[in-house]
């Protein structure tokens, strides 16, 4: 398998901006598809995300029971990891999952009960919580691909309603049951970086503390890695296997192997998220780790933000967190932020069809027009 | 550019840097609050009159910009322990009200001036729990880090008011507890950040079982249900622990999920055990639900029930269902003395005549607590403030003698034991009768036994 990943390389190669043309579109067109690309964007989005959404808003006055504030951010982030790992099942693969609660609360409990026994080691942490967010993808993937659609759904919701009373109950003395799992104790970063302390010679205004960096340089590398995979000939099958599952079948392709990987992928991109929210919160509440719920949010924020894009589920993310913790705080309205969202939901589905990246990507070629792209 | 090796935010560093004047931090905070914190330092140590504001390090949310202190009120709106959320937030907008513009105990207590805290206006932020610890955490998060309160409160649900003491203890902000009655609390998940002011599980089985054995008699068999998650699982530890110890017997206890609506299929299995006595151990809309279909089932005349932990809006849902039960509660209106009497007049002026619960006594006193320890301490500097509350002994807020102990953050008092009253006298907002109110020399345990021995509060964070 891992040799067809590694021609993605080759691919990019072709890819690169060459200094010829001189019209700013043509040189667009040329590198805004390309990893770097991709990678820079997406790191310019993390550098700016806190000066934009939370220094900026402050300045210009704006109240502060409307504007966010860093953990949120950080906590988007982590999310966005999440449902980055999601679309490529959902988007990309074309399956729907209704149990990826199990991959992203199973390594929140992996990394949180590893961290209190063992080592609070940030990195030793996700390694653990990914490792089982893996094991369990695979084992469930195992069972539950050999049916497809609706029963694949109703497979994966069970077993994670499974794992969730598994967890609340037989298990409850070493998970904490109902209470969560409190005994989290996260430790520095190569053993000298506090994660909650300022970062150096960075001013506030743009990050507040080395959290922020720490799951930062998650999603950039989820994004590159995940860019990585949808442009290589593996990312190709994947598509076709979402167009046509019985042509892929015929050309030739196992088309039940691709499947239980890309299902084996989406768990890890889940396992390290779960991984960074314990890192995070210092704390494991099984309400918004295993419970049924979590696997509807992340369909949610997925569709949100854009099935079948690379940036789309971050911003559904965003989306999702800014009423769920920002609209819900507001006074009057802050009660029905359930209904909010329920509402937000249906106008996004029914005037974005693609989701909010959809509209971005539509407006990017509006502009891209304008700026002289008249012969496409 | 660290302060002594202390795990220090970076808000709290600029703060400080502002007020220490740190040129290099505050020339590279440019366009942040480098500027905002010089300001704040000076003006603090003037407008304080000498609190000597600049005398601590910035910690936790601690110094405060501008002349607004904020705290934070963070209850159950939704979730089965909502009507004790709301109850409790009444009680909080009035302890803000009455510490801004004097009334209700701020004239009464001593520390209290009724012009603020340390000259700053009191504001406050909300937050919804949803009776459930990850709201909590995320809500308590938002408070902290957005809001930048100084303290939160907040209460119903242990498991919540858990994980709201790991984010205190973590951000280093004070939480107050409110109503939360597990043994964990100020037990194995106690936190040096944290104190509270509500007994537990421990302390209400100490108080109920002589009362229980002398209603009920000697040698009994007893069957118990309890919510599963903190609270339930110490208090149904404890009262298996010392009804056991009085001569009694346990046939079997179950645990039944938070939020049930339907108890009828757990009490026919308790009916059909032949056990004596039934123990209801649920709380908030549950509590008020299990007893109303026990009573609905008939169990009430087979066996007789005792509700361990209740409050006012439990009893006014069960309204005819709470006839001849027992149970401890955190503090009633009819308790009469005078702080007793000055709160429910106060909260019955100000919301139409209704009779304050126990929870809203907890929310009031708490929030009163930590404003008089701040001015006793003369800064809102958390460390200082914990040290004031600690060990503190006071008799102001209408149940005796107290002690907020050092060693577990635990107050020791004493504790209402009540009996409901039947429907038709159930009037002018009285449910219950206090049938003992048990002296806090008879409950209680030492800091090396019971729940305190397994606690280990934690850092002050100026060490």
């Amino acid at each position: 398998m891992s040799d067809e990943v590694g021609s993605a390389a080759e691919t990019e190669a072709d890819s690169e901006p060459v200094d010829e043309s001189p019209t700013l579109y043509e040189r667009w067109r040329q590198i805004h598809d390309n990893e770097s690309t991709v990678a820079a964007l997406t790191i310019l989005g993390v550098a700016l995300a806190p000066f934009v959404l939370v220094t900026l808003p402050t300045q210009l006055g704006l109240p502060s029971e409307y504007s966010w504030y860093h953990n949120l951010l950080t906590l988007t982030l982590i999310w966005g990891i999440f449902a980055l790992g999601y679309d490529l099942l959902l988007g990309f693969t074309g399956l729907l999952s209704f149990g990826h609660a199990i991959f992203w609360g199973t390594s929140a409990y992996a990394a949180g009960i590893f961290s209190a026994n063992v080592t609070g080691s940030p990195l030793a942490m996700i390694l653990v919580g990914t490792l089982t967010a893996v094991l369990m993808a695979w084992i469930i993937g195992w069972i539950s691909l050999r049916r497809g659609g609706i029963y694949f759904a109703i497979l994966t919701l069970a077993f994670g309603q499974m794992i969730y009373y598994i967890f609340l109950s037989p298990l409850g003395d070493i998970t904490g049951g109902e209470n969560g799992f409190t005994g989290v104790q996260v430790g520095s970063l190569f053993g000298v970086v506090d994660l909650g302390r300022a970062v150096p010679f960075v001013p506030e205004a743009f990050v507040d503390s080395w959290m922020y960096v720490f799951v930062g340089a998650a999603m950039i590398l989820s994004v590159v890695v995940g860019y990585r995979i949808l442009n290589s000939p593996y990312g190709a099958v994947l598509r076709a296997i979402r167009e046509n599952e019985q042509r892929a079948e015929f050309v030739g392709l196992n088309v039940w192997r691709y499947k239980l990987m890309a299902f084996i992928l989406s768990g890890a991109f889940a396992g390290l998220a779960g991984s960074l929210y314990v890192i995070q919160r210092s704390f494991v509440p099984i309400e918004n780790t295993l419970n049924w719920t979590v696997s509807g949010d992340i369909v949610v924020i997925t569709v949100l933000g854009g099935v079948g894009s690379l940036f789309g589920p971050v911003f559904g993310a965003g989306l999702y967190m800014y009423v769920a913790n920002i609209v819900s705080g507001m006074p009057v309205i802050g009660e029905f932020w359930h209904m909010i969202l329920g509402i937000v939901f249906i106008a996004v589905v029914a005037t974005m069809p693609h989701g909010i990246w959809g509209r971005v990507d539509w407006l990017r070629d509006r502009v891209a027009d304008a700026i002289g792209g008249d012969e496409r | 550019m660290s302060h002594d090796g202390k795990s220090v935010s970076r808000r709290g560093l600029l703060k400080n840097a502002g007020a220490a004047g740190t040129v290099g931090l505050v020339g590279l905070a440019g366009c942040s609050e480098g500027g905002d914190g010089d300001g704040d330092g000076d003006g603090d140590g003037g407008g304080g009159g000498g609190d000597g504001g600049d005398d601590y390090p910035a910690l936790g949310n601690y110094p405060i910009d501008g002349d607004t202190a904020t705290f934070g009120f963070n209850v159950p709106k939704s979730g089965p322990y909502s009507s004790e959320g709301e109850d409790e937030l009444r009680a909080y907008e009035l302890a803000v009200e009455h510490l801004n513009n004097g009334g209700g105990w701020v004239d009464e207590f001593e520390d209290l001036s009724g012009e603020g805290v340390l000259d700053y206006e009191i504001d406050f932020v909300e937050g919804d729990t949803a009776t459930d610890a990850s709201a909590a955490d995320e809500s308590a998060s938002r408070m902290v880090q957005r809001d930048d309160v100084i303290m939160f409160s907040g209460g119903s649900s242990s498991a919540v008011a858990i994980a709201q003491q790991g984010v205190a203890q973590r951000e280093k902000v004070l939480f107050m507890c409110c109503l939360t009655h597990s043994n964990d609390t100020t037990g194995k998940d106690c936190v040096r950040y944290s104190f509270r002011e509500m007994f537990n599980a421990y302390m209400t089985g100490q108080a109920l079982t002589p009362v229980v054995t002398e209603e009920y008699g000697d040698d009994l068999d007893f069957y118990q249900l309890y919510a599963d998650y903190s609270w339930g699982q110490t208090q149904q530890a404890s009262m298996k622990q010392f009804f056991e110890e009085a001569g009694w017997n346990e046939v079997d206890s179950v645990a039944t999920p938070l939020d049930t609506s339907d108890f009828s299929s757990y009490l026919s299995e308790a009916q059909s055990s032949g056990a004596d006595v039934l123990f209801l151990n649920h709380y908030g809309l549950d509590g008020a639900n299990s007893l109303t279909d026990a009573v609905d089932a008939g169990i009430d005349e087979d066996m007789e029930i005792v509700m361990p932990l209740y409050n006012r809006p439990m009893a006014e849902a069960a309204s005819g269902a709470i006839d001849g039960i027992y149970g401890t509660i955190a503090w009633d209106s009819q308790i009469d003395n005078e702080p007793s009497n000055q709160f429910a007049e106060v909260f019955g002026e100000e919301y139409d005549g209704r009779s304050p619960s126990g929870p809203a006594q907890l929310a009031y006193a708490q929030t009163l607590q930590y404003a008089a320890a701040a001015e006793r301490a003369g800064t809102f500097y958390p460390p200082e403030v914990i040290r004031e509350l600690e060990d503190y002994d006071y008799d102001n807020i209408g149940m005796g003698e107290e002690t907020m102990r050092a060693c577990d953050h635990q107050a020791q008092r004493a504790i209402p034991v009540v009996r409901g009253l039947p429907e038709s006298e159930q009037e002018g907002g009285n449910f219950f009768e206090i049938v003992d109110i048990t002296s806090r020399d008879d409950v209680g345990y030492g800091c090396d036994e019971g729940p305190a021995a397994e606690c280990e509060l934690g850092e002050y964070g100026d060490e």
